[in-house]
């Protein structure tokens, strides 16, 4: 038993070391493709939370994602902020947008959710082009460089920042997941009814899932301004969302560790398949179609099928049912 | 100009009742929400395209191999991909549409991203007036002939035996399946049905559009306000729904403001589930059989 | 090593590794990259993909050029190899296809840029980067340009350009004091709306309606009712071509006979096409970028050109729009001599005057000062929809 947790402990730490040392080796290019790859790594958490872990199909992931890098890019250039709070101000705007639409998901259900989401989503975006006074319209606006103590960040600090807030982020959801929330989160899932038979404050639970996954999101959408340097609407629409969507599918439903694998292989992807330009729609929904069909639980659901040490508390054997 | 918004409206409203009943019919059938509609409906219009104007054929004979085409498509999605998943989480299903979106949109813009092609119209000429109403007899074309759909599904779902059916089926399909209806191939036949309405809106509009392998993603959430407004599920609310949505996006145009055109269909959405989600004819439910 | 050794060497390796990793890594080198003694790596980035994709036109007619200049011996004997990467015409991917270009491929110097917000997504990289030379091949909104960087150059008309052209065209229309506008709200509509504005502001103008139209829009309905009923005497139409098809097309049927003038978006004989009803199309003007008409002997060679580089692809207006742009990275690479750097063909494009090829309508000009090299365009209409005509002012009614 203490051979298990120490063998644990010192891959957490060699993965540790990996990461810290790894922007060494890396490019400029990789350098970002890697800073892209944290940003997503969150949106795919944050997303996992909704759909898998509660099993809402609710399509506000990009509009979470939006509102967060606006609300960041928006808070440094009119307000002067510096980067720091400006992505808290970018992390609580995503989670109060999830407590709006945890709101209307206690009344509606299913498609109707999904419907309702994707429209708040387009609505939102023609907000941000509309709203040309304080959003800078169509274009978009430049986000005014990170700057610590006079040292303004290039790529790789950028990827030092990411890694801390990533780390964070994930051990909070992981934390959640732990505690009676997640269990909560996934018996309203299984069977709403039964889990309000049970005492489980249903509404309450599904409120605090939304929240929780437009704050997560809402700090990727803070990193993502950060990431770019610039902020504009046509980013945050339905192809966005539907990226999302694959990530969370092909990485597995209800499985953190498939979370990230779906982000580091979606983002990935276009880079590797920058020689075959127009096929990258095409592989993303053949991956989906074959994960639905046959791996139903993802690819982090594979994994964890074979290395049992490496699965969750709130891991579902089988099958799954309906 | 009231009288001509509201014309503009119908026509509008022409399409979109063409796609809601589609997808109300293929919801009705096996309980899915049809994310890959817009593009049935944008597959149906590159079809005609691609026949008229590679292989040289004539109109009729496009418009009938594109609708045959999507028959085919609809049938073979349901049997291929939906019906193994019937037991899977009702999840799965609505996102193996989504799945199915994303790869149609792909090989369209594969073999044809660069660029915007038109079509003729099936019916050119001079526009026609009457009183201070002004349309083109391809408008004229789409509000008949979606009259003409609405009617015959009326018809046929009322006052056919087959159509008392399929009805059957699809609200309490083990009752249904115990009186030895077979309700797989019932689901197969309305795949196709509902794939095929899908492709006529597509033809019908892509004289005015231009056909682009985007053109369905934007009439698609269309459908759905229309849907959501007039009752979800229902065949009459989806007429309904979609008629009144075409008119509210052009008064709202009309007399308010242009910008408000494209997001009349979400403010619908948000405002019908708000005030009353079962919409204007109520919602229409599965059986427990 | 005793312990308190093996700590102190530990904790001296951890904090050199750590500042080694917090300092930026940049090496110096002498010779600049992407040459070599018979070739020179040109780096390319423009929509290939993604709802934009016929931005690619513009790029295949740039490649069409490069590849024949490699046919024809290539520049001082070296030829000319092509790295294109595709921008999705998204920021994201743009500013990852720019550092790929750079820090991976270690290309010469870099040709591309289509979609306005890309290529202002871009622009950070090479203000990063001053001594790195980026043409612009497409993108047209003047803030690429302004403020001028010294290695970004702007070889197309841009919104300011083809607004105050768009304007002076409208008014010099007799007794034209009416103006309304019609223009989709995105990135590439407001670009061209705020000069479009500004420039009607220093007339004096005030605009008599304002609508806007989706891309993707079945109807145009309600816009058309509105501007009719402002009673207007030329209308400003920035718009793409499906929408602008439909606007034409439904304004003549609703009785909206004004005069139009529309940006260098969309080809006037790909216009009068697709809306069919010549009629309705007399009176539409469209900015023109190039010299001539795609009809002129003039254009036949390099009509060829793309043809024969691009089998199967569409020949339109946009193919050329970035031609003069390519012709020029070609004459400075040329002038710069064999003795190639950066910075000398930073100093030859500076040096472009009067450049005309043939291909646009105006002349392309750099100075140190001013990157944006295209600063007058006509116009082009197709009167009885056969042939088209090139104007600089509304021609008066006999």
């Amino acid at each position: 038993m203490a051979d298990h947790s120490t063998a644990r402990r010192s891959l957490a730490v060699l993965l540790l070391v990996v990461l810290l040392l790894l922007p060494l080796v890396l490019n400029n290019y990789h350098q970002f493709v890697v800073n892209t790859m944290l940003v997503y790594c969150l949106i795919a958490i944050g997303f996992n939370i909704v759909i898998g872990y509660l099993g809402q199909l609710a399509f506000a992931n990009a509009a979470f994602f939006g509102i967060g890098a606006y609300a960041t890019g928006l808070s440094m250039v009119h307000l002067g902020l510096p980067y720091l709070p400006a992505a808290l101000v970018g992390t609580l705007a995503g989670g109060l947008a999830g407590g709006i639409v945890g709101l209307p998901a206690l009344r509606v259900k299913g498609y109707y959710l999904a419907i309702i989401t994707l429209a708040l989503g387009e609505l939102m975006r023609w907000v941000y082009v509309h709203a040309d006074r304080v959003t800078f319209g169509p274009g978009g606006f430049k986000v005014p460089d990170i700057v610590f103590w006079g040292y303004t960040l290039a790529d790789r600090q950028k990827y030092y920042l990411f890694l801390a807030l990533v780390i964070l982020a994930t051990a909070s959801t992981s934390l959640l997941l732990r505690s009676r929330f997640g269990r909560a989160f996934v018996a309203i899932r299984n069977n709403e009814v039964a889990a309000a038979s049970l005492g489980i404050a249903v509404n309450r639970s599904k409120v605090v899932a939304f929240i929780t996954s437009g704050l997560i999101v809402g700090l990727a959408g803070a990193m993502y301004a950060a990431l770019n340097g610039r902020v504009s609407p046509d980013t945050f629409g339905l192809s966005q969302m539907l990226m999302h969507f694959a990530i969370v599918v092909i990485g597995g439903l209800g499985n953190l560790m498939g979370s990230i694998i779906g982000a580091l292989l979606l983002t990935a992807a276009p880079e590797l398949l920058r020689n075959f330009p127009g096929l990258e729609e095409i592989v993303f929904s053949l991956m989906l179609i074959l994960v639905l069909f046959f791996i139903p639980k993802g690819l982090g659901g594979l994994v964890c099928d074979h290395f049992p040490s490496l699965r969750e508390r709130l891991y579902r054997e089988g099958k799954p049912h309906a | 100009m009231l009288g001509q918004l509201i014309a503009s409206g119908i026509v509008v409203g022409g399409i979109y009742t063409l796609m809601a009943l589609g997808m109300t019919v293929l919801f009705r059938s096996t309980t899915v929400v049809n994310f890959c509609h817009g593009e049935f409906f944008m597959v149906g219009a590159f079809a005609v395209l691609l026949t008229q104007s590679k292989l040289g054929w004539l109109m009729g004979a496009s418009i009938v191999f594109a609708l045959v085409l999507m028959y085919a498509i609809g049938a073979l999605i349901e049997r291929g991909l939906l019906r193994p998943l019937q037991n899977a989480p009702h999840i799965s299903l609505t996102m193996m549409t989504v799945a199915l979106s994303y790869l149609l949109k792909g090989l369209s813009r594969f073999f044809y991203g660069r660029e915007v092609v038109p079509l003729p119209p099936i019916l050119a000429g001079d526009p026609i007036e009457f009183f201070d109403i002004v349309l083109a007899p391809q408008d004229v074309l789409i509000v008949l002939f979606s009259l003409f759909v609405v009617l015959v599904a009326y018809w046929f779902f009322n006052y056919t035996r087959s159509g008392k059916v399929i009805q059957a089926a699809s609200q309490t399909p083990r009752g249904a399946a115990l009186v030895g209806i077979n309700v797989p191939r019932l689901r197969n036949i309305m795949w196709g049905v509902g794939a095929m309405l899908g492709a006529m809106a597509g033809i019908l509009i892509a004289p005015t559009t231009l056909v682009y392998p985007d053109m369905g993603g934007h009439v698609l959430i269309r459908a759905f306000a229309a849907m959501t407004l007039g009752g979800f599920g229902s065949l009459p609310g989806a007429v309904i729904g979609s008629m009144s949505l075409g008119v509210i996006e052009n008064l709202l145009g009309g007399y308010v403001s242009s910008a408000l055109v494209e997001i009349a269909a979400y403010l619908v959405i948000i405002a019908v589930l708000i005030v009353r989600p079962q919409g204007i004819m109520g919602e229409w439910r599965q059986g427990r059989g | 090593m005793s312990a308190p050794a093996l700590n102190a060497f530990r904790h001296t390796a951890v904090a050199a590794i750590a500042a080694a990793a917090l300092l930026t890594g940049s090496s110096a080198t002498a010779a600049d990259p992407g040459i070599t003694a018979d070739t020179i790596k040109l780096g390319m980035f423009a929509p290939m993909t993604g709802s934009m994709a016929v931005g690619s036109l513009t790029l295949l007619g740039a490649t069409a050029i490069y590849k024949s200049v490699n046919d024809e011996g290539g520049i001082n004997g070296r030829k000319i190899e092509l790295v294109v990467e595709d921008d999705g015409c998204d920021p994201n991917k743009t500013i990852a296809a720019v550092k790929k270009l750079m820090s991976q491929d270690n290309v010469f110097m870099i040709h591309g840029g289509w979609c306005s917000g890309t290529a202002l997504a871009a622009k950070p990289e090479f203000e990063r980067a001053p001594g790195f030379p980026w043409m612009v091949l497409g993108a047209a909104s003047a803030a690429v340009s302004k403020p001028t960087l010294p290695n970004v150059f702007q070889p197309i008309a841009t919104t300011d350009t083809v607004a105050k052209a768009m304007v002076d065209f409208a008014l010099s229309k007799a007794n034209s004091k009416r103006i309304a506008i019609i223009s989709h709200s995105d990135e590439w509509g407001k670009s061209h709306l705020e000069p479009l504005l500004a420039n009607l502001k220093k007339a004096g103008i005030e605009p008599v309606e304002t609508a806007y139209l989706e891309r993707g829009s079945a109807d145009a309905t309600s816009q058309i009712l509105r501007i009719r009923n402002a009673k207007p005497d030329f209308v400003l139409a920035v718009l793409y071509a499906p929408e602008l098809t439909l606007y034409v097309r439904d304004a003549f049927k609703y009785n909206l006979k004004v005069p139009i003038v529309t940006t260098q978006g969309v080809s006037a004989e790909d216009m009068v096409k697709r809306v069919g009803n010549a009629a309705a199309t007399s009176e539409m003007f469209v900015f023109y970028p190039l010299n001539s008409t795609l009809e002129a002997p003039g254009m036949q060679k390099w009509i060829d050109m793309f043809k024969k580089y691009n089998p199967g692809a569409p020949v339109e207006t946009l193919s050329f729009l970035g031609s003069t742009g390519t012709l020029a990275v070609v004459e400075a690479l040329k002038k710069a001599g064999p003795d190639l750097t950066r910075a000398k063909v930073i100093d030859e494009l500076n040096k472009i005057t009067n450049f005309n090829p043939g291909i646009s309508s105006g002349s392309l000009t750099f100075t140190p000062e001013v990157h944006a090299g295209i600063s007058t365009g006509k116009m082009v209409y197709m009167p009885t929809g056969e042939k088209p005509v090139i104007v600089d002012k509304y021609p008066a009614k006999p």
